[in-house]
């Protein structure tokens, strides 16, 4: 058995978008949304390479096909899903081929969503659809066979309550707002545990297109061995003011407080205000939740660089906010380092800053591979 | 700063690999410019500063901050073959509170202890830059309380390797801690020791340096009349040998230990004088005053004022590298006396654990319950038993007889076990002194004996063989094979015949089972059936056949598989009956982990040079034999194992009411009047309700597989099945029967059925033809 490593997030700089890795200890991986241009489609060729990342981070079976534990879908905004078929497998396990391992593409063991996917066709990119897709398969196994959907590659789990016949007959599988869940991969931990915030159930059925509002909310909660609640990190997407007010009002304090602060929708004003802003004032309700953190608390914008300029998100004024909340040295924007993830590693006393190890072996092996992978034309 | 103090080194002088060093550190220095200080005649220094990311809720207290300068240490001559050392630059860094520091004196920095095992060795592959990047995770792990995990064990103190040693079984010093805490409900307390202080180390603790000190054994303050026994006798000792400076003189010593609470205090620094050792003790509440004025009073100071000295210090837990989870620290004071040192008084010693068997055993990662090789008898200590015995000897298997009348002869040293300088002894005696040698500094009664005795003759001593727990036969005698096989009462212990053949392509370890079933016979029948189907096997027996051909003509013999590698005409490199020697050593250990149901034979293939080449080890699990007796050959014994008995008792079950039957390949051994079954090949077809008609051309390509074993594996009999009635052969049966003894009468060679019915399995044998008699 491999040795314990200290539990680690890491924060990926890929623009006004969310990719962030947990790993816990004994390495179990679990990656909230994601955010990978593709060569070719984006012209930022320059971008972090994510998809090497994740491969050298992930572990691997018998056979060396590489295997994520948990995928958890905040909401299927496209800067939240973007590369899902890139990166990884979606489909029967049983079918992934040579094909899939020549591109190795990693295998989602679980798969976490909000009800809310299966509302709005219409309006999802191709990558939330394919994302809906891999769910609605999920769901499909999980009613014919639940046998089967025990296994890897085709668990999962609904977040959020909704009267959608879409969700009928997953309750055992369904953790809704103010539950708790530790069972990752099923797997029971005593080292991490999601507070669910939201969806709420009014939101994920509403009749509204903003999925914004049905985004997932949870306060991750790291335990150590002599550290019981080490580390607190609220996750939550690209969740609105009014959302954040009602988790606020329906919480206690104790499932809000926080070490570390993902800023919702990329330092954006729309977690402080419903209004503009320029001259809106930001919800007291929003301040006094900054106001639950604990000593030494970071806000982390996983945005683009945050100028004093006109774009939202990122939003300067809201980077203020966040300054004056945790101190001028404690808000960090991903797309300040875009070469290096913003990678924390969990200890007993609180979030400690990590460098990305670029020299490992296994690192380069995947760089290695990538550049293999993309055809280059000589003349 | 310690570096604050010190001047600045001229650049240019410097050699070129640290001039490099210190261009390629110049951005981490507080200036950005190249900076470089001599420390001393040895080393330069290039003080850095490295950013240390703070856990986001503090420190815990320990004072580490977010820019903490360090020094780089450069060694003049060797860097960077010597990797460099970090030292603190500030002289407040909390290094008494902090894990993984190399111990100093006072005064001097907090060195970093950045790697557990060899630095040098780690930094062969690694950047100047990642050494810094490694002492700043140093810090980042110190300020999280991360140095030391949860599941660690303790880090000993680290003492620098130095001239002074002290050996000595901590298992033993341990024990006597733990008990005086047993009776004290966790007191401290101390005792003396009795050492013996050697000038010239080198024999006990592989070091020229100037003083090792062997810690023999702890006695207590009560033992008075131990105590002054020895006290006398170490006096006398002593002065007989005044007049020679360089021998070992014997002295007393303290060992003194806190409560039994445990100290989870590093020490980053020891004392090196009276008052600061006196103050360690004191701080830890181990009573070293009232040792040494225990000592005085029991007027035990009988060597100038020279103390040996042990601290014995409880930790959380077991240390690591070790079991214990008591540290040892070891000291030599001087007090008063005709010897003074310069400058110091108190010496810190290093620590060697004396070479013991278990020692030995630990070394040697052996796992599991090495009983079963405890007390091994050897017979054969040629080439392949020497090296086997000097195997086991070096892994504390030191309770050994040796059986040889064999002596060295010049030609032997080509590939026995022992080098030169043992010509014309004998060879157990060699091997034995040789084993014995090994343990030279350590105290234990030398146990291995030797034994200039026939291995036959050994056989039947059931008392010496009672008191062993392995017989390994490294005979490769036909005879000894024989005697183990025959032996009446036969050794009742594990056996295990170890061989080499085919000039060297094969080692063949062959292990009995349980109580002797599957014997060395069973085993190596099964091993010519193997020639059936492996190519390297059936390789051996033809190109032994054809030797044997060569030389004699064609016949029927037993092989003999050993090889005597103490004949002169034997052609192998001592390297390749090396390599079998280890495997069957390998054999030894893994059976001592490992011993399962039934017997095992290990093949061992090491292709000649000329050869493809190839390398390995098979192993196959030989299953219980059963042993049938012979209706109508009352001499005659069946051999065949659990396995085929019930394949054929799944042939009957499958057909039915149908008979079914085969034929039967093994080999026989004609003097020993025993046919051994390797299998029971069944034939398709043939079968009714009240008959089968055996049919050889369906069973061709089996009778073409046994051709591969050069004969060794051929046509022994019929068997076929009686499914609705018991096994008693039928007047057909007999008239079969009948049948192939007049054929085989030609070669003296006996025919027998095997019938298999409901209730088990008979044998039915003819040696002569008889009339035929009447259908069933």
């Amino acid at each position: 058995m491999a040795p314990k490593q200290d539990p680690t997030i890491t924060f990926f700089p890929v623009g006004n978008g969310d990719t962030s890795l947990i790993k816990l200890g004994d390495g179990l991986t679990i990656l909230i949304d994601l955010n990978v241009t593709q060569d070719g489609l984006d012209e930022d060729e320059d971008a972090y390479d994510v998809r090497a990342h994740l491969r050298t981070d992930v572990r691997r079976d018998a056979e060396r096909r590489p295997h994520l534990d948990v995928f958890i879908l905040t909401h299927p905004d496209q800067d939240h899903v973007r590369g899902i078929e890139d990166v990884f497998f979606l489909g029967n396990p049983a079918n992934y081929g040579k094909q899939h391992k020549d591109k190795d593409l990693i295998q989602i063991d679980e798969l976490w969503f909000a009800p809310r996917i299966f509302q709005d066709e219409s309006k999802l990119c191709d990558e939330a659809k394919a994302f809906k897709k891999e769910a609605q398969r999920r769901i499909d196994l999980y009613r014919k066979d639940q046998n089967a959907a025990a296994k890897p590659g085709n668990r999962m789990r609904v977040i959020g309550a909704s009267d959608h016949d879409s969700c009928d007959d997953l309750e055992d599988i369904t953790t809704i707002a103010g539950g708790v869940v530790n069972l990752f991969n099923g797997k029971l931990r005593d080292d991490l545990e999601l507070f669910v915030h939201a969806p709420f159930k009014v939101d994920s059925d509403g009749d509204h297109d903003d999925r914004n509002k049905t985004s997932i909310i949870v306060q991750a909660r790291f335990h150590l061995d002599d550290a019981p609640r080490a580390l607190l990190v609220l996750f939550g997407g690209d969740a609105t003011c009014p959302i954040w007010e009602k988790v606020y009002e329906q919480s206690d304090e104790e499932d809000l407080e926080w070490d570390v602060l993902l800023g919702p929708h990329h330092c954006s004003w729309t977690f402080f205000s419903e209004g503009d802003s320029d001259d809106g004032e930001p919800s007291e309700t929003i301040l006094a939740l900054l106001g639950l953190h604990r000593d030494g608390a970071q806000v982390i914008c996983s945005s683009k660089c945050i100028e004093d300029d006109d774009d939202n998100p990122p939003c300067h004024r809201a980077a203020e906010l966040y300054r004056e909340a945790v101190g001028e040295n404690n808000v960090f924007c991903t797309m300040d380092t875009p070469d290096d993830p913003i990678k924390i590693r969990v200890t007993a006393r609180g979030a400690q800053r990590m460098k990305v190890d670029k020299n490992s072996t296994a690192r380069a092996a995947a760089a290695r591979q990538t550049a293999l992978g993309s055809p280059l034309t000589y003349g | 700063m310690h570096s604050s103090e010190r001047p600045a080194a001229d650049f240019e002088t410097l050699p070129a690999a640290i001039r490099e060093a210190v261009l390629e550190l110049a951005p981490l220095t507080a200036s950005k410019e190249p900076v470089v200080l001599t420390w001393n005649d040895r080393y330069v220094v290039v003080p850095i500063v490295v950013t240390v990311d703070l856990p986001s809720r503090g420190t815990g207290g320990i004072d580490i901050r977010r820019k903490e300068p360090l020094v780089v240490v450069l060694d003049l001559v060797h860097y960077p073959r010597r990797a460099p050392f970090v030292f603190c630059d500030r002289k407040d860094f909390p290094g008494d509170e902090l894990p993984h520091v190399i111990p100093t004196t006072p005064g001097q920095p907090t060195w970093l202890c950045l790697h557990r095992g060899n630095i040098d060795h780690w930094f062969v592959d690694r950047t100047l830059l990642q050494l810094v990047e490694r002492a700043r995770s140093w810090l980042a792990d110190a300020a999280a309380g991360l140095l030391i995990r949860g599941d660690d064990a303790f880090e000993p103190t680290r003492i620098q390797a130095g001239s002074q040693i002290w050996v000595g079984d901590v298992g033993e010093i341990d024990k006597h801690v733990r008990e005086g805490w047993a009776s004290s409900g966790g007191a401290p307390g101390f005792a003396f020791l009795f050492t013996w202080l050697s000038f010239e180390p080198r024999i006990l603790t592989g070091w020229s340096g100037s003083l090792a000190i062997d810690v023999q054994f702890a006695l207590d303050e009560a033992q008075d009349e131990s105590l002054s026994k020895f006290r006398d006798f170490a006096r006398g000792y002593n002065d007989a040998r005044r007049d020679s400076e360089k021998s070992p003189c014997m002295l007393f010593g303290i060992m003194v230990w806190p409560g039994s609470a445990p100290v989870s205090r590093y020490f980053s620094r020891l004392p090196d004088t009276f008052e600061t050792l006196d103050a360690f003790c004191a701080q830890l509440g181990a009573p070293l005053g009232d040792a040494l004025a225990a000592l005085e009073a029991k007027d035990l100071s009988i060597l100038g004022g020279m103390v040996p000295l042990i601290v014995a210090v409880p930790r959380p837990t077991r240390l690591i590298g070790r079991t214990s989870s008591i540290e040892h620290l070891g000291f030599l004071c001087f007090r008063e006396g005709d010897e003074p040192p310069p400058e110091k008084d108190v010496f810190v010693f290093g620590h060697r654990n004396a070479l013991t068997s278990e020692f030995a055993r630990s070394l040697s990662a052996t796992k599991g319950d090495p009983s079963l090789l405890a007390k091994p008898l050897l017979l054969g200590v040629g080439a392949i038993g020497s090296k086997v015995s000097l195997h086991l000897g070096k892994s504390g298997f030191r309770d050994q007889i040796l059986v040889d009348t064999g002596t060295i002869a010049p030609h032997h040293v080509v590939r026995h076990g022992l080098p030169g300088g043992h010509l014309g002894k004998n060879k157990a005696e060699a091997v034995a002194t040789v084993v014995k040698d090994l343990f030279a500094g350590c105290r234990e009664t030398p146990d291995v004996k030797h034994l200039d005795r026939d291995a036959l003759d050994i056989l039947p001593d059931a008392q010496l063989l009672a008191d062993r727990s392995i017989l390994v036969d490294g005979t490769a005698s036909p005879v000894v094979l024989e005697a183990l096989i025959t032996a009446d009462p036969p050794p009742m212990l594990p056996v295990v015949r170890i061989e080499i053949a085919d000039q060297g392509r094969l080692g063949l370890f062959s292990a009995e089972g349980p109580d002797r079933n599957p014997r060395l016979d069973d085993i190596r029948a099964f091993l010519f059936d193997l020639g059936r189907t492996d190519d390297r096997i059936a390789g051996w027996l033809r190109r032994h056949r054809d030797e044997v051909e060569a030389v004699r003509g064609p016949v029927l013999e037993d092989i003999g598989i050993g090889i005597s590698c103490d004949t002169e005409t034997m052609r192998i490199a001592d390297d390749l009956a090396a390599f079998h020697a280890a495997a069957f050593s390998r054999g030894l250990r893994r059976l001592a982990v490992q011993r399962g149901a039934g017997g095992r034979l290990d093949v061992v293939m090491h292709a000649l040079e000329d050869e493809e080449p190839e390398v390995g080890v098979r192993t196959y699990s030989i299953p219980p034999i059963v042993e049938l007796s012979v209706d109508g050959l009352p001499d005659w014994r069946i051999r065949l194992s659990q396995p085929v008995i019930a394949a054929m008792r799944a042939s009957m079950r499958a057909r039915g009411h149908r008979e079914t039957g085969g034929i039967l390949l093994g080999h026989t051994a004609s003097k020993r009047r025993l046919m051994y079954v390797t299998a029971a090949i069944e034939q398709l077809g043939g079968g009714s309700r009240d008959h089968f008609t055996r049919d050889a051309r369906a069973t061709g390509p089996a009778l073409d597989a046994a051709d591969r074993t050069a004969s060794m594996i051929t046509y022994l009999g019929d068997w076929h099945t009686h499914p609705s009635s018991s096994n008693r052969p039928s007047d057909i049966d007999l008239g079969a029967l009948s049948e192939s003894a007049r054929t085989l009468r030609h070669v003296g060679l006996p025919a027998v059925i095997l019938i298999v019915g409901a209730n088990g399995v008979r044998a039915v044998g003819l040696q002569r033809p008889v009339g035929r008699l009447g259908a069933s």
